[in-house]
Formats: structure tokens, sequence, C-alpha cells
């Protein structure tokens, strides 16, 4: 499960500002719309399935799945997101 | 009972393994900072490494030179770098940039507040931040291509007690330098005025010159000692002219400055928690920040505070100029007081409605051969006061100086949330606010949005300024 865990956002725009602890970051589009969705918590699958249905498919030679995990990665390294374990989705 | 308004600041000192330079450095700067009468839950320091050493006690090719520079190696377990220490700090000082780049690496939440404590200590020399402590990585982390780091920089721990000897000497110079920088802006008890005047006045033959004063409307009450009491009270008095208050209001903030030439006394005054120095002009550039800084933490949360020199038209609407510390708000603020009513050259505070108090603080000028910088009272400088009428934000504009460019500013819109990304670093205690980006968002765009401009001369502002207010007023 993905859960947005930011402290206060702001949209203008479709583009998302977040505030997480001090840190003030703008995000891009496809970054948005992952806070956006997740923020009453989204599994992995449907997360990707969403990407999908807005954005396309993603580049040749990578999968959704891949892209919508490393994505998730690079937002809960930074704090925007959490990423539950498997376990309790 | 005393209350203590900034939250702690954590400072982790961090070395490849802890038991070395990190333990050093950590067990130096805990007494530097006690001698200048910062408590340790004020600033507390602590230290990791990043190899796993189980909890070794400090390595013994470092444990006698600790001793011969006065630290205590008493009870030192290493720690492995982790996660929650990562996030429980405010700030991160490695040894050398491969550290920090591996410290970025495996906690990228860490990226700016991680340097290395040179890097730190230059940046802080350089910038001059004045801001309560936990924001200065924030602000020195715009500025970091001015430290200029190479080979040289990096502190790399030895193997040997011969080849650790010159390190030590460096981390010795480094811990002073930190507590130097960090003693006026340090988490403070907010003292009652009242309590520390009982205080002092239990002091035998200690002469008591009060000087009562108001920093966007948080009062301070300021209490001279020592052998240059009344001369100190006499400059406050004439450089914070317009920041004078009536004597009647009980003060938020309580503050004991002392000028002394007996570095005994002085020693005992920072002890206790005083501002202190040798003369006038060393503690006034001192207590500018502290006073500053005390003000600031008063208003936490309930006031959005900018970084920013503020000029006020005739009716009433402030154009607030932010820009980092020393890249041109004190200068420009001196070009264009003398046209517009000055506010600030410091800091623009408002309620979440975008209404201002004024902090007419003396101008803290750079002047050659003076240690810190000097403080001129806006009066000196024939600065125009602000006008009698209510002040609110009439705009917010970032300001970009560069040398080379036109004579003529040039003035463009900055999409609203790049523009509050970029202004972040530069608002004191952001995150306590309610609704943080929400209740900025609003003031901003009550004012019509952010703007920034480009110039070389601030003097080129003039006929801009008015343009820029727009505002209701």
């Amino acid at each position: 499960m993905v859960v947005t865990t930011v402290d206060d956002a702001l949209v203008r725009d479709d583009h998302v500002l977040v505030l997480v602890g001090s840190d003030v970051m703008l995000l891009s589009p496809v970054s948005s719309e992952i806070v956006a969705a997740c923020a009453d918590g989204l599994s992995l699958d449907r997360l990707g399935a969403h990407l999908l249905a807005t954005f396309g498919p993603p580049p040749p030679g990578h999968t959704v799945e891949f892209q919508t995990d490393f994505l998730v990665q690079r937002l809960a390294e930074v704090g925007v997101v959490s990423v539950a374990p498997a376990s309790e989705e | 009972m005393p209350v203590r308004t900034g939250l702690a600041f954590r400072v982790v000192l961090v070395s490849t393994r802890n038991s070395t330079c990190a333990a050093f450095a950590e067990r130096l700067l805990r007494p530097e900072l006690a001698a200048a009468g910062i408590e340790s839950n004020a600033i507390r320091v602590s230290s990791g490494g990043l190899t796993d050493e189980g909890a070794a006690t400090i390595d013994p090719l470092v444990e006698p030179l600790l001793r011969t520079y006065g630290g205590n190696p008493g009870g030192f377990r290493a720690r492995l770098l982790d996660q929650d220490i990562v996030d429980d700090a405010d700030l991160i000082l490695t040894m050398s940039r491969a550290e920090s780049g591996l410290v970025v690496e495996q906690f990228p939440r860490a990226r700016r507040r991680t340097f290395t404590i040179v890097e730190y200590v230059r940046l802080h020399a350089l910038v001059d931040p004045v801001a309560p402590l936990r924001e200065h990585p924030f602000m020195l982390t715009e500025s970091r291509e001015l430290a200029t780091l190479d080979v040289a920089d990096d502190l790399l721990c030895p193997d040997s007690a011969d080849g650790f000897s010159a390190v030590a000497t460096k981390l010795v110079n480094l811990t002073q330098d930190l507590a130097d920088a960090w003693v006026d802006m340090a988490p403070a008890q907010a003292t009652r005025g009242v309590d520390l005047a009982a205080t002092i006045a239990h002091r035998d033959g200690t002469e008591v010159v009060p000087v009562l004063l108001q920093a966007f409307g948080v009062k301070v009450d300021l209490f001279c000692t020592g052998d240059g009491a009344s001369a100190l009270a006499k400059a406050m008095r004439t450089a914070w002219v317009r920041c004078l208050r009536p004597a009647g209001d009980e003060a938020e903030v309580a503050l004991e400055a002392v000028v002394d030439d007996d570095p005994g006394r002085l020693r005992i005054a920072r002890a206790r928690g005083a501002v202190a120095g040798e003369t006038v002009p060393d503690v006034m550039h001192s207590l500018a920040s502290a006073i500053t800084v005390r003000a600031i933490d008063q208003c936490a949360g309930q006031a959005i505070m900018l970084h920013a020199a503020g000029l006020a038209l005739p009716d009433g609407r402030v154009v607030a100029f932010v820009a980092p510390s020393g890249t041109g708000k004190t200068t420009l603020s001196r070009a264009l007081g003398r046209h517009f009513g000055y506010v600030s050259d410091e800091t623009v505070a408002m309620d979440l409605d975008g209404v201002i108090t004024p902090y007419p603080k003396p101008l803290s000028v750079i002047v050659e051969g003076l240690r810190g910088k000097e403080q001129v009272s806006p009066d000196a400088d024939s600065l125009m006061p602000v006008p009698p009428v209510p002040l609110r934000l009439g705009a917010v504009v970032l300001l970009n100086r560069v040398a080379d460019a036109g004579p003529e500013p040039v003035v463009e819109e900055v999409p609203l949330l790049a523009g509050i990304a970029e202004l972040a670093a530069q608002i004191s205690y952001l995150p306590r606010l309610r609704s943080p980006l929400q209740s900025l968002a609003r003031v901003i765009e009550e004012t019509g949005g952010l703007t920034r401009v480009t110039y070389s001369e601030a003097a080129s502002l003039v006929h801009v300024v008015p343009l820029l207010a727009r505002g209701p007023a």
C-alpha cells in the first residue's frame, strides 16, 4: 500500500507543491498524480493502472510495474509517500 | 518557570569510523558550547559512523589528544549512522566530501542538511545567516558553491597518532568556530525581563542599564552590564532608535549584554548566557542577531516571517524584497529607504492576513577593519520612517542581483508554486504555521503573485517599487 505522507500540499494547474518536515518540494506532473491518487492509500498495482490510464504506457523497454515502483521508491526516499510491506496490503 | 521557545538544534558529527574524528569533534564541541553558555539541551551534539564498530569506545589513537584539548572521552560508545539518527538531526557534519556523499547516498532526505564541517564553517562565515539555528542548513545549502572545497579541506582520519595530531588541531579550531557562530542564535530560555533584572540586581556592585526595545511587536528588555554598560546602552538607544518602546509593558524576551575588557568576567558572563564582548561594536553586532532570533522564536507559528528587506509606500503597502543573507538586502534598504518608508533590512513579519508590524532595526553594514558588522541607525542614514497608516503586504519580490546586468532592472512573473519552493528557505518557522503552504499562498496571491527582479544597482529600483506593489492598499 502506498500512502501520501506530506504535511501540507498546494495544488495549482495540475502541479503540486508539498511540505515534508522542513522541506518544500515542487513535484513533477507524474509525482503530483501519485500524491493525489495515494491520499487515502492505494496498492502498487492499482497505482500502476491509474498512471497507465492517466499518462499512457511507459517508454519502450520499461514495464508499468517497474516505472511505478521506481517512482514510488524515489518519493519514499524523500518522505512524500510511505510504502507499507506487502503483507499489510 | 522559564520556557524554551526555540526548538533544540540537533547536530550529528559523522566520520567513517565513529570512534575517531567524529567522536573527537563531538567531545570537543560539547565543552565549547557549554563555555559559551549554551545548555546541552539547546544544542544537542552527538556522533555516528559509516561503518559498524559495535559499541566501540573512543579510538586509543584519539583519546590522549582529546584529553590534551580538554575533551572527556568518558561513556562514549560508537554508533552506526541509521535512518532514525538521520531523521532526528537538523545538521549532519562529516569530515570529508566522500563521507558526505555516502551519507546522502544512503539517506537522500538528508541532502540539504549534510555538509562537511569545513564547508559549514566556511559557508556560515560567508553568508552570516540571521535565523534560528535549525534553519541555517536550509539557508546555507542554497550557497554551497561559495564554499569552493578542495582536497585540502577534507579531514581524513589517519591511522597513526602523529597523523591524527594535524587533524585534531583543525578540529579544535573548527569546533571553536562553530560555537562562536552559534552562540548568538542558539535556542534560549524565554526569560522575563523582571526575572532577569532581579537576578542581575543580586550581583554586588553591578551597574545595570536597561534598554527597552521591540522587534515586530515582540517586547525585548536588554540589560547592559559590565564596565561598558553605559556606553553600550547609549549606543544601542542611538542605533535602535526606531525600535525603542516606552516602559510599562512586560517584555516577552530579556537579554543581558556585557561589555568588559576583563577576559575572566567575559567568560563568566558568556557561561550564564549573556551576550558578551570586549567592545561596544562587537556586542552590538552580536545583539542584532540575538534580538532578531529571539523575536522570531517568539512568533513561531503565529507570523509569516520573511528574510527580506521591507519598504513601505505612502499608502501602507509594503514591498518585501526576499534574498538570502549577504546578497544585498541592506544595500537595497539604504538605497530605497531614502525614498520609501524603512520597514526592515532583515525580517518582514506579518500575520496570516498580511498585516505587517515593522522592524526598523539598525542597518548591519560591513565596515573594513571591524570584526562584525557596524549597526547604523536608520536616522543616521536618513531613511524615511514608515507612514502613519496600517502596513500590509503589497508584494513579495525575489531579488536577483547580477553584477553585470543592464542598467534597467528586469521584472518578471514567477509561477506561484516554483516561487514558493524557492522562497521557502527564506521563511522562518514555515512548518509551524497552520496549513503552511495554503497560508503563504493566500497572502501572496492577494498581492497578485510573486515577481523576480534582476538588477545590478539598488538605486535603479527606485522607480520600480510602486509598480511592484500590486496588492490592495
